[in-house]
């Protein structure tokens, strides 16, 4: 093992307590829900940001709130209304009487840690507005160029029942998602957990992420992520990442398959997965563990498999088992 | 039957003019009808609901074949009181022995499932024929009129709609609190009371349609006669007889050709009708408009309705569509250009050939479509159909369940040589290859880490743990390059010969490189 082998065992160890520690301090306030919280922190690690689905009630903005309440930082909660403006989420200049200047009013986006609560109740524009800023790392107001501050991310939730009244993201925008995380509702027992910890000596039926303690600050998060993008990753298991993101393109079932942008995410997802699992290298189980939650917003069913009730996760399953793995 | 009692205009009418007809007719009489049809289905649901034993889905089948038992009173009653001559509820016994008679019988078995029922049921019925003649007379009238299929058509749809309303009425207003109705039990089991439920509101249904149904064939029928038998002619010829004698109220329910005596219009009709009769009468010509003999004697007028019976365009309508150019007084039809000439035969030319391309079109996409369906139909290929082959797919687990004859003899060489990746990546295969032979299926796609999570599901703690070490320093090699040490290697090949128990060669394959 050469020492630039040693160094990065080290890095990765340090990296990987950081992300246990986090996944356990969220987890004190989110029962149950380990895939979901292991994906968020791989987001967290790839630098991405994250979409999270699900019915209400699972915990999707308590999830956000447990991972803001243990990373440090700013964080901000952009409730998304159809009235919202895109200087709502951005900021505007506005006039000084005082000093007779525009001055700018920098909105709720500048923060290291943005939840977007219920995202597809906003019309386009505001979505695109804060689509671009995800994008771009920087915000314009008045011609003049703002970066955001590093780290950013954003965690925005949308509800899949009630479509009534809201604004789908287009597929161009949900790629720039590095994850779309789906939350299911949790087990018997760990609902039963959930219902005990919620409410026990708790009043009223806010948030309690009291339980919480913080563990990151943003140099932590930024240490982490240089870590992730140095792992070691094999031609192989690069090429497993693409032959994966290839065969959803021609795969009976997927009308429209991913992107380029797909193969990259899938292998910056790969390499959180790994370190969160406190390896060194990617093998292909990383890929294989983060293919879903890369690909299941990126692909578009047939309609048949779509009016026979099957969802992305059914047919990526199946590619998943049929596109062999490098194991020689 | 006195046509000059009719309680409607009796004129020819197209088909659906006569339905429509026949509909008015049933809204004026339909409290009657309504009620004649309630006491005829009693006759014979009673005694059905005794006989099936509770079993609801074969009262309503028998309920249901014998309809036309129930319609043929309904046909009785509307032939009466049409003319005038009403026949009242309380003489029911009356309209029943009428109308159930021997000759319904082919349509409560073979003919139950005419179309045309509405309209041959006033033949049977009102006409007296037997055999032969009922067929000939049947033929004569319908006379490949497709409007009673139609009639009977759109009235069992109006049935159904009606059924289904009443029954989602009836589940849509129940209180909450009271049960519900469970709508699947109301169409399928047979022993629940939702289907007694479901049962009652088709027959309600029934009830209601069965009077609009039988009238409006029966006005068809009725329309029919007054075209062939020219009943309006008799009628105009009748007013016109009795112009001077006692002035007739006119009919309830007629309509524009009340007349009078006096008036001028009475004059002008008879005048109108003798010109007509005069002009179309077969072989009159004028004479016929002569008063010294109006009417030609009984075998003469034989001889001429056998001639115009025989004609075969008698009782038909014609209709001729024709291009007329048209053009002013002065103008003479000008010389069709050449090219257009040209033109005329070029599309005749390719006409049949477009016709012909089109239908090979339409035959290559119904091909298609039915391939298309065929395919899509089997339930595996729905999901699992790859177009085109996996890019840059190897097939690795195929090579993994070939490994040496002698897989220990084949790492100690390759140890030797100084290849451990070489070494270590046949140990890997080999252990794959025991696990199959172990009848633990590894699918193509399956990674280390699943791999591992099968072999856990056949084997115990002690089995495991050598193969999860082995795994793990193969994973360090394959994909990080950290290849172990060689007693390392040799440690994972003498842990793998404890667990194959076989220091024997395995059976199969030729000595492959990793």
């Amino acid at each position: 093992m050469s020492e630039s082998d040693t160094g990065l065992d080290e890095a990765v160890a340090r990296a990987a307590a950081h992300l246990q520690a986090l996944e356990a301090a969220v987890g004190r306030a989110l029962v149950g829900q380990r895939q979901v919280l292991r994906e968020s922190v791989v987001a967290l690690a790839a630098a991405g940001h994250c979409l999270l689905e699900g019915v209400p009630g699972v915990g999707k903005t308590l999830l956000v709130r447990g991972l803001a309440q243990a990373l440090g930082g700013r964080f901000a909660r952009i409730q998304f209304t159809p009235d919202l403006m895109p200087s709502d989420v951005t900021g505007h200049a506005l006039f000084d009487m005082k000093t007779e200047e525009f001055r700018i009013r920098r909105g709720p986006i500048f923060c290291n840690l943005l939840l977007g609560d219920e995202i597809n109740r906003a019309p386009a524009k505001t979505q695109a507005a804060l689509l671009e800023a995800m994008q771009e790392q920087q915000v314009t107001i008045e011609g003049q160029p703002l970066p955001l501050p590093a780290p950013f991310l954003v965690y925005a939730t949308q509800n899949p029942i009630e479509q009534e009244g809201t604004y789908p993201l287009p597929q161009a925008q949900l790629d720039r998602f590095l994850l779309k995380i789906f939350i299911d509702y949790p087990g018997e027992q760990e609902e039963l957990d959930l219902v005990r910890q919620v409410t026990n000596g708790q009043i009223g039926d806010q948030l309690d992420t009291s339980r919480v303690s913080r563990v990151l600050n943003t140099q932590d998060i930024t240490a982490v992520q240089v870590v992730a993008a140095r792992l070691r990753m094999d031609d192989s298991v690069l090429h497993y990442a693409v032959r994966l993101i290839r065969a959803a393109r021609d795969w009976q079932g997927i009308d429209t398959g991913p992107g380029p942008r797909a193969g990259i995410a899938l292998v910056r997802a790969a390499r959180g997965h790994a370190l969160a699992e406190g390896k060194a290298f990617v093998t292909p189980d990383d890929v294989k563990a983060m293919a879903p939650a890369v690909l299941r917003h990126r692909i578009k069913l047939t309609a048949d498999l779509e009016i026979e009730g099957y969802r992305p996760d059914d047919v990526l399953g199946d590619l998943l088992a049929a596109v062999p793995a490098p194991r020689s | 039957m006195e046509l000059d009692r009719a309680a409607a205009v009796l004129r020819p009418r197209r088909s659906w003019e006569g339905v429509d007809l026949g509909f008015t007719l049933a809204r004026l009489w339909f409290p009657t009808l309504w009620l004649l049809w309630w006491l005829g289905i009693l006759v014979l649901a009673l005694p059905a609901l005794a006989l099936v034993g509770g079993q609801a889905d074969w009262w309503l089948v028998l309920v249901w074949w014998f309809k036309p038992l129930y319609e043929a009173p309904l046909v009785f009653w509307s032939s009466r009181a049409l003319f005038g001559e009403p026949v009242a509820l309380r003489d029911v016994g009356v309209i029943f022995r009428s109308a159930w008679t021997r000759r319904l019988l082919p349509y409560l078995l073979w003919r139950r499932l005419s179309v045309s029922r509405s309209f041959n049921l006033p033949i049977v019925l009102l006409e007296g024929l037997h055999g032969t003649a009922v067929r000939r007379r049947r033929r004569v009238l319908i006379e490949g009129d497709g409007t009673p299929a139609w009639l009977t058509l759109i009235c069992y749809h109006f049935e159904a709609i009606l059924w289904g309303g009443l029954l989602l009425g009836l589940y849509f207003l129940i209180p909450a609190g009271l049960p519900d109705i469970d709508l699947a039990a109301a169409v399928t089991d047979e022993q629940s009371w939702p289907y007694w439920l479901s049962s009652a509101c088709y027959l309600l249904a029934a009830s209601v349609i069965a009077p609009f149904y039988i009238c409006g064939g029966f006005a068809l029928y009725i329309g029919r006669r007054t075209e062939l038998e020219a009943w309006d002619l008799e009628l105009a010829f009748r007013q016109a007889g009795s112009a001077g004698s006692t002035p007739r109220t006119g009919t309830p329910g007629r309509q524009g050709r009340r007349t009078g005596p006096g008036r001028p219009s009475t004059m002008t009709l008879v005048s109108t009708l003798l010109i007509a009769l005069t002009v179309t009468w077969p072989g009159g010509g004028l004479q016929a408009a002569t008063p010294a003999t109006p009417w030609p004697d009984a075998a003469g007028a034989r001889a001429i309705i056998a001639e115009v019976l025989a004609d075969e365009t008698f009782g038909r309508t014609r209709e001729l569509t024709v291009w007329v150019p048209i053009t002013g007084p002065d103008e003479a039809p000008t010389e069709t250009p050449p090219w257009l000439r040209w033109l005329g035969e070029l599309a005749l030319l390719l006409g049949p050939l477009l016709k012909w391309l089109l239908i090979s079109c339409a035959v290559a996409a119904v091909a298609l479509l039915a391939r298309r369906i065929l395919r899509d139909w089997r339930p595996e290929t729905r999901r699992r159909r790859q177009r085109s082959p996996v890019v840059g797919a190897a097939s690795p687990a195929t090579d993994f369940h070939q490994t040496p004859t002698d897989l220990a003899a084949a790492v100690r060489a390759r140890l030797a040589a100084g290849d451990a990746r070489g070494a270590l990546a046949l140990l890997y295969r080999g252990s794959i290859a025991h696990l199959s032979r172990c009848a633990v299926a590894i699918p193509e796609g399956a990674t280390e880490g699943e791999v591992l999570r099968l072999a856990a599901y056949h084997l115990n703690a002690s089995e495991l743990a050598p193969l999860r070490h082995l795994t793990r320093d193969w994973e360090a090699l394959a994909y990080a390059r950290r290849a172990p040490d060689p007693d390392q290697i040799t440690a994972h090949l003498a842990a793998w010969l404890r667990w194959t128990d076989t220091a024997a060669p395995t059976p199969d394959g030729a000595d492959h490189g990793a």
